[in-house]
C-alpha cells in the first residue's frame, strides 16, 4: 500500500537566540493577536521566548510567502498545540524553543516539524517509555560514550515528527520507529537539503552569524574510541520514520513496550498499522472543508475511510543540525515513496 | 493513598522536576506545562516517575489527561482504584 504522495517542499528553517527580554525588533513583528498572548504571559523568560519564537515564523512566513504580509496572518493552534496560519491550508509551521534557542519552520507545501534541544541535556526520560522496541537493538550497538548523544538525536527526530503528523494528537513516541536507510547516506543528500537554509532565505539576515555555524549533525559525532561510530548508525543525519496510527479505541497494549514482538526487526516493513479516519478532538488545518485539500493525507481525510482500517504507513524524513557543540535541531517532513 | 497524598506526591514530582518553581502555587484546573514552563520532556519525566512511584502504567494515549494537576489527580486515583479492583 502506497499512499504517500510526492512531496518536495521547499521548507525554511532558521533559529534565534531567546535573550531575557524580548528584543525591540521583534515586537515589531508580532500580530495584534500576539501582542495580546504576549501580555498574558506573566513569567518573562515565557515571554521573551515566545515573542523570539513568534517574530522569527513571522519572518520566515515573510521569506517563503513575500505575497503575503506577515502582520496580518493570524497565527493560531489546533486542540494538539500545533501552530497553523488561519486561512491558508497550505502553509504548514512548526516552532520549538529551549532554553536560549527558539526555533521555526515554514513549508509552503506539506506537513513540517521542527524541535531543539540543548545538547548538554542530561535529563532523557528513560528509553523504554519512548523508543518503540524496533529501535532498541540499533542502540545497544552504540558506544555508550555516544549512547546519550544518540538518544537525544531520536528524542529530537520524535517530537518534529509528531509536529509533522497530520493528526499529532494520535501520534504516540512509542509508535514511531526510527530508522536509517543506506539509499539516503551520502553528502549530495543533505546539500540538496541545505539551500533552504542559506542566509539570503531570510529577510532580515541580523542572525546571520549563527546561521554560519549550523552543520549537519554527524560533523559533531566524532568518536574518540573508534568504531563503531555515531555517524555509522545514521548516515549523513537523514532517517525514515514510520509512524502507526492507531485508532483511539484500540487496544492500548498495542503501545505496550512489551508487545513489541509483532514489530518487524528493521521496524519499516509489514507492521501492524491502522489508518486514522476520524481524528478526535478535531481535524487539522490542512482538512480543507472546500475539498480542494491536495496535502500528503488526503488519504486519511477520506470520510469514506471512516471505519476501515487499512495497512498504512507515513513515512518522514528527519535532518538533524547541530550548533556549536550546543543545539541540536531535528527538522522532519514527509518523503516520496518512491525510495521503497 | 488517598487524593491529598496523590496531589502531595504530584506536587513533589513536580518540585523535583521543575526545581526553579512553586508547583504548590499552581492552579490546579491550568495546564501544567505552562503554569510551570515544561516542555515535552519535562512531561514525560513527569509521568515516568509518578508511574514508578505509584506502581501503576500509565498508557500514552491517556498523557493528556494529566496535563492539569486536577487531571492528573483524578486520572491516577482512577488507575490506582482499577488496580485495587
Amino acid at each position: 500500500v502506497n499512499q504517500v504522495e510526492v512531496v518536495r517542499p521547499r521548507l525554511v528553517w532558521q533559529t534565534r537566540p531567546i535573550h531575557h527580554e524580548p528584543r525591540p525588533d521583534d515586537w515589531a513583528w508580532l500580530g495584534e493577536e500576539d501582542l495580546a498572548r504576549a501580555a498574558a504571559i506573566t513569567h518573562p523568560s515565557a515571554m521573551a521566548r515566545f515573542v523570539a519564537a513568534r517574530a522569527l515564523l513571522r519572518e520566515l512566513l515573510a521569506v517563503s510567502r513575500p505575497d503575503l504580509d506577515p502582520a496580518r496572518l493570524r497565527i493560531d493552534s489546533e486542540p494538539s498545540g500545533r501552530p497553523y496560519v488561519a486561512g491558508q491550508p497550505h502553509l504548514h509551521v512548526s516552532i520549538s524553543h529551549t532554553d536560549g534557542l527558539a526555533a521555526a519552520a515554514v513549508a509552503p507545501s506539506g506537513p513540517i516539524g521542527i524541535d531543539v534541544e540543548r545538547l548538554d541535556r542530561r535529563d532523557l526520560p528513560p528509553p523504554r517509555m519512548w523508543l518503540a522496541p524496533a529501535e532498541l537493538p540499533a542502540l545497544t550497538r552504540i558506544d555508550a560514550e555516544l549512547r546519550q548523544l544518540a538518544l537525544l538525536h531520536r528524542w529530537v527526530a520524535k517530537e518534529a515528527a509528531i509536529k509533522a503528523h497530520p493528526y499529532p494528537q494520535l501520534a504516540q513516541r512509542l509508535g514511531i520507529v526510527l530508522t536509517c536507510e543506506e539509499g539516503h547516506r551520502g553528502a549530495s543528500h543533505v546539500g540538496e537539503r541545505t539551500h533552504v537554509r542559506r542566509a539570503g532565505d531570510v529577510a532580515d539576515a541580523r542572525a546571520t552569524e549563527e546561521q554560519a555555524t549550523w552543520a549537519p549533525a554527524p560533523a559533531h559525532a566524532s568518536t574518540p574510541s573508534g568504531a563503531p561510530s555515531y555517524a555509522s548508525w545514521c548516515g549523513n543525519g537523514l532517517a525514515r520514520l514510520d509512524l502507526s496510527e492507531r485508532r483511539s479505541d484500540a487496544s492500548p497494549s498495542s503501545s505496550s513496550p512489551s508487545n513489541g514482538s509483532q514489530m518487524p526487526a528493521d521496524g519499516l516493513h509489514g507492521s501492524e498499522l491502522l489508518s486514522s479516519g476520524a481524528a478526535p478532538g478535531g481535524a487539522p488545518h490542512g482538512a480543507d472543508p472546500a475539498g480542494s485539500a491536495s496535502s500528503t493525507d488526503a488519504a486519511a481525510e477520506d470520510p469514506s475511510a471512516v471505519g476501515e482500517p487499512t495497512s498504512q504507513t507515513r513515512s518522514l524524513t528527519i535532518d538533524w543540525y547541530a550548533m556549536a557543540d550546543q543545539f541540536l535541531v531535528a527538522v522532519a517532513m514527509p518523503i516520496a515513496d518512491g525510495s521503497r | 493513598v488517598n487524593t491529598e497524598e496523590l496531589r502531595a506526591l504530584i506536587i513533589e514530582v513536580l518540585s523535583e522536576i521543575a526545581p526553579e518553581t512553586d508547583p504548590a502555587a499552581v492552579d490546579p484546573t491550568e495546564d501544567l506545562r505552562e503554569e510551570l514552563d515544561l516542555d515535552s520532556m519535562d512531561e514525560l519525566n513527569m509521568i515516568t516517575r509518578l508511574s514508578e512511584r505509584l506502581g501503576v502504567d500509565v498508557a500514552e494515549k491517556d498523557y493528556p489527561q494529566m496535563r492539569t494537576l486536577e487531571g492528573a489527580v483524578a486520572y491516577l486515583s482512577g488507575r490506582l482504584a482499577a488496580r485495587a479492583g
